[in-house]
């Protein structure tokens, strides 16, 4: 069997950034329907971790249309910020670990470190060398470093944590690369531990791919960000359970669940009624 | 000396061009004072009714063997009464009345409309004194009073007569609140009267245990028809929850005198299910019981069957309410889990009795187990012809969903989710396929159900099946009160803001792919142009000269 994302072309959208991850392509093959040729969702999907209403700054939403979102307090939030048609479905990321169960594998081993990643309009202030001695310091095995493809596509940056003996990947870029959350599944059960500078999607998804958690380092600026989305000190308040070298793993794991929204995940057939799919034999 | 004509006996101060029968506020009767009249009544028994009551009410006194005396201050009342009943009819102000003792007095109209503008102006409780006096030693006295705290005013129930306020009123028509009441009447046998003061579907004591789901679904029986700001539903049920049933009543019927004691804690009406014949129940330490008529009532294929209504009485929380919580509350998988078990009972249930399990006619029995005990509230309808659970099943969702929209409740569903598409999603969220052949039969089951309750013919339901067809919401509901006509017009404005937002991004997107679209044309007419000019060249003709032996050798090859 081949692999469930490969396919070219671009799907029909209400919004672009429904097919970021290939969020699209995992909810449609979910729901029994093309998973290279998701059908259009009638609204948008939350696509990252956040803690606001479930979108950045200056996506402009398509109003009349739903906003589907991870969890319930992000819905909460929506609502106290004045938005709407909120529906809970949870992250994607839940639907794709239905779809991918965990098989026998090697032993689990060392850390997946994600360095906390600008975007692809800002870039990140930081001190690459200072987060390598942290790093060092606390992890005792084998480091894997995860970078954006933004850091990873720069050498000197790339070069610096390499020279520090450390394994670096890159999951892809998450625009027009529906591979990108099945590469990170497959990373992240390889390794024993997960670690990032910032609490972030990432971290979430380790800690539900059966990884412990941590979270420390310098936690980086990110330049001319909004102070709105910027959580360097509003996150540790928010979760201070998940921040440390090392975290009590059944707390992490109910913040991670709630937080991904765990318990909504919707059945193929409800959550295909949801997104205004049509029935799969329509499609094909 | 007192003067008759058409067989009236005038006492003084009637009204000779005044009616209250015919306009004004409705006469105070319906099926819960009939049953509660009707107990104290028997052959030989003297009774005065003091007041409008509606023709029902009398004829069940006579009907019962009753010597009865009516008495109203309007003339033309009085001898329509004369003519169409058999009872002795005296016209005049409550405060002209001399000698005359009855065993029984029955004034559940209140005294508001016993006077006169004869009479001098006098308080309420002056007014309770005469009534009183008019008892034989061991009579009782029926009594009606309006609270002028009620929920039914603090709701806005539009008078039924909008001019009344410009008319003629006396002072002291009703007690200033309970505490009044109680003062003037101590120790009396007292009930709360719900949702309207004169037309109750509910009395009950104080004493009672009745729970208040069941308080308020016989409340609701009896509201679709009422004239009002706001639906009374939402505060009465935040009076039970307060505790405050008896402060806010509607008003309240006081026994004065012997047979208190004898009345069960509550009388509840049950809906009639269209054919008039109301059903009434009683309710006493857990036990209901059903009273008078027994026999089945029938319209079309939907029957009630009273008897059904006998046994203990049903508790817990009412499904419906769950259900509109958890949807306020987006939660979803409180949404399916509760909505799943819930299906699987109905499906348990024969069809024809399933029809009517809806959400608003279901308690759910223990929700803290985990196992979720569902109960009929009301188990006495049921249709007469065979139904598969899966039609039933169909149905109930259907009429939920319709419900919700109609309500335009929260809900936790993407926006602009019409009744079908809803209830294909209530399918699938209780666990059911959702393109099931029994929707169609859900649809036709809904609209027939409701056009039973609304006693429509199968003519007259024409428009309301075809609405609900079309999966429409307005026209399928009635609108109960002004503010679910705000909540309506709410809602439709914002599909409207919707619908054309939608539209605004359709054209948006639609002027981008255009402007893409004629560039591309642009180009490749640019490139046509190209080609044409490379094709016409020397150099490209002398090419094809040298390769066209070769291009003669491939199409060979091809053949």
């Amino acid at each position: 069997m081949g692999r469930p994302w490969r396919g070219g072309g671009r799907p029909t959208c209400v919004d672009p950034t429904n097919h970021f991850y290939g969020h699209s392509r995992i909810l449609s093959r979910y729901c029994g329907l093309p998973p290279d040729d998701p059908p259009r969702i009638g609204g948008v999907l939350q696509h990252g971790w956040t803690f606001v209403h479930g979108y950045g700054i200056g996506h402009k939403l398509t109003s009349g249309y739903g906003k589907y979102v991870w969890s319930d307090v992000v819905r909460r939030r929506g609502i106290a910020h004045g938005w709407r048609d909120y529906t809970v479905i949870g992250a994607p990321w839940n639907y794709l670990l239905e779809l991918e169960p965990e098989e026998p594998a090697p032993a689990r081993e060392g850390t997946i470190f994600y360095p906390f990643h600008g975007w692809d309009r800002n870039e990140l202030l930081g001190a690459h060398d200072r987060l390598i001695a942290e790093i060092r310091a606390t992890e005792p095995g084998p480091v894997t470093m995860c970078l954006y493809w933004l850091e990873y596509d720069q050498p000197h940056i790339r070069t610096v944590y390499e020279k520090a003996g450390f394994r670096v990947i890159s999951h892809g870029r998450r625009d027009g690369d529906p591979g990108f959350l099945y590469r990170q599944l497959a990373e992240l059960r390889r390794h024993r531990r997960v670690a990032s500078n910032r609490l972030t999607s990432a971290v979430f998804y380790g800690i539900a791919a059966g990884c412990a958690p941590a979270v420390y380092g310098d936690p980086m600026l990110m330049a001319g960000v909004n102070p709105l989305y910027e959580g360097r000190d509003l996150v540790p308040r928010l979760y201070p359970e998940l921040h440390g070298p090392s975290v009590e793993l059944a707390v992490a794991r109910e913040i991670a669940a709630a937080e991904l929204g765990r318990s909504y995940l919707a059945p193929p057939e409800e959550l295909r009624l949801l997104l205004r799919w049509p029935v799969p034999a329509e499609v094909s | 000396m007192n003067d008759a004509t058409n067989g009236v006996r005038l006492i003084g101060g009637e009204m000779n061009r005044w009616a209250d029968l015919a306009a004004g506020r409705p006469a105070a009767g319906g099926p819960v004072l009939r049953d509660l009249v009707r107990r104290f009544a028997g052959p030989g028994v003297r009774v005065l009714v003091a007041g409008p009551h509606e023709p029902e009410l009398l004829g069940g006194l006579l009907d019962s063997g009753a010597g009865v005396t009516v008495m109203v201050r309007s003339l033309p009342d009085a001898e329509e009464l004369a003519g169409s009943t058999g009872a002795e009819v005296v016209c005049g102000a409550l405060d002209r009345v001399r000698g005359g003792r009855f065993d029984l007095v029955v004034a559940l109209d209140g005294v508001g409309r016993l006077r006169s503008p004869e009479s001098a102006p006098e308080t309420w409780a002056r007014s309770v004194e005469r009534l009183v006096e008019l008892r034989e030693d061991g009579g009782t006295l029926l009594l009606g009073a309006e609270n002028p705290l009620g929920l039914h005013r603090l709701a806005g129930i539009a008078d039924a007569d909008p001019t009344t306020i410009r008319k003629w009123r006396p002072e002291g028509v009703r007690p200033s609140g309970l505490g009044e009441l109680v003062d003037v009447l101590p120790g009396c046998g007292l009930f709360l009267a719900h949702p309207l003061p004169g037309r109750p579907a509910v009395l009950c004591s104080p004493a009672s245990d009745l729970p208040f789901e069941a308080m308020e679904a016989a409340a609701r029986t009896s509201a679709a028809s009422l004239q009002t700001s706001a639906d009374p539903a939402e505060l009465l049920h935040d009076a039970l929850r307060a505790g405050l049933a008896m402060e806010l009543a509607a008003g309240w019927v006081v026994v004065v005198g012997p047979g208190a004691e004898t009345l069960p804690p509550a009388l509840l009406a049950a809906d009639p299910v269209g054919t008039g014949r109301p059903v009434v129940v009683e309710v006493d330490g857990g036990i209901r019981t059903p009273c008078g008529d027994l026999d089945p009532r029938v319209h079309g294929r939907v029957a009630r069957l009273p008897e059904r209504l006998a046994g203990l009485l049903p508790a817990g929380r009412s499904l419906q309410r769950v259900l509109e919580r958890a949807c306020a509350d987006h939660d979803l998988p409180g949404l399916r889990r509760t909505l799943r078990a819930y299906a699987d009972w109905v499906l348990g249930l024969p069809g024809q009795v399933g029809v009517f399990a809806t959400p608003d006619n279901v308690l759910i029995g223990d929700v803290l187990t985990g196992e979720a005990g569902f109960v009929l509230a009301d188990p006495s309808r049921e249709l007469t012809a065979e139904v598969a659970p899966e039609e039933a099943l169909a149905r109930v969702l259907r009429h939920f969903a319709i419900g919700l929209l109609a309500a335009d409740r929260p809900l936790p569903w993407p926006p602009g989710m019409g009744a079908h598409e809803l209830t294909r999603l209530l399918q699938v969220t209780a666990g059911r396929p959702a393109d099931h052949p029994a929707e169609r039969t859900g649809l036709a089951l809904e609209a027939e159900i409701l056009a039973a309750g609304r006693g429509l013919s199968r003519a007259e339901a024409a428009p309301l099946t075809a609405a609900v067809a079309r999966g429409e919401v307005m026209g399928v509901e009635r609108l109960p009160s002004h503010r679910e006509l705000l909540a309506l017009h709410g809602a439709v404005t914002e599909e409207l803001r919707m619908v054309r937002s939608r539209a605004r991004w359709a054209e948006r997107t639609l002027a981008a792919s255009e402007k893409k679209a004629a560039r591309l044309e642009k180009a490749v007419a640019q490139r046509d142009r190209q080609i044409r000019h490379l094709k016409g060249s020397r150099s490209f003709r002398a090419g094809r000269l040298v390769t066209s032996p070769g291009r003669v050798l491939i199409r060979l090859a091809r053949a």
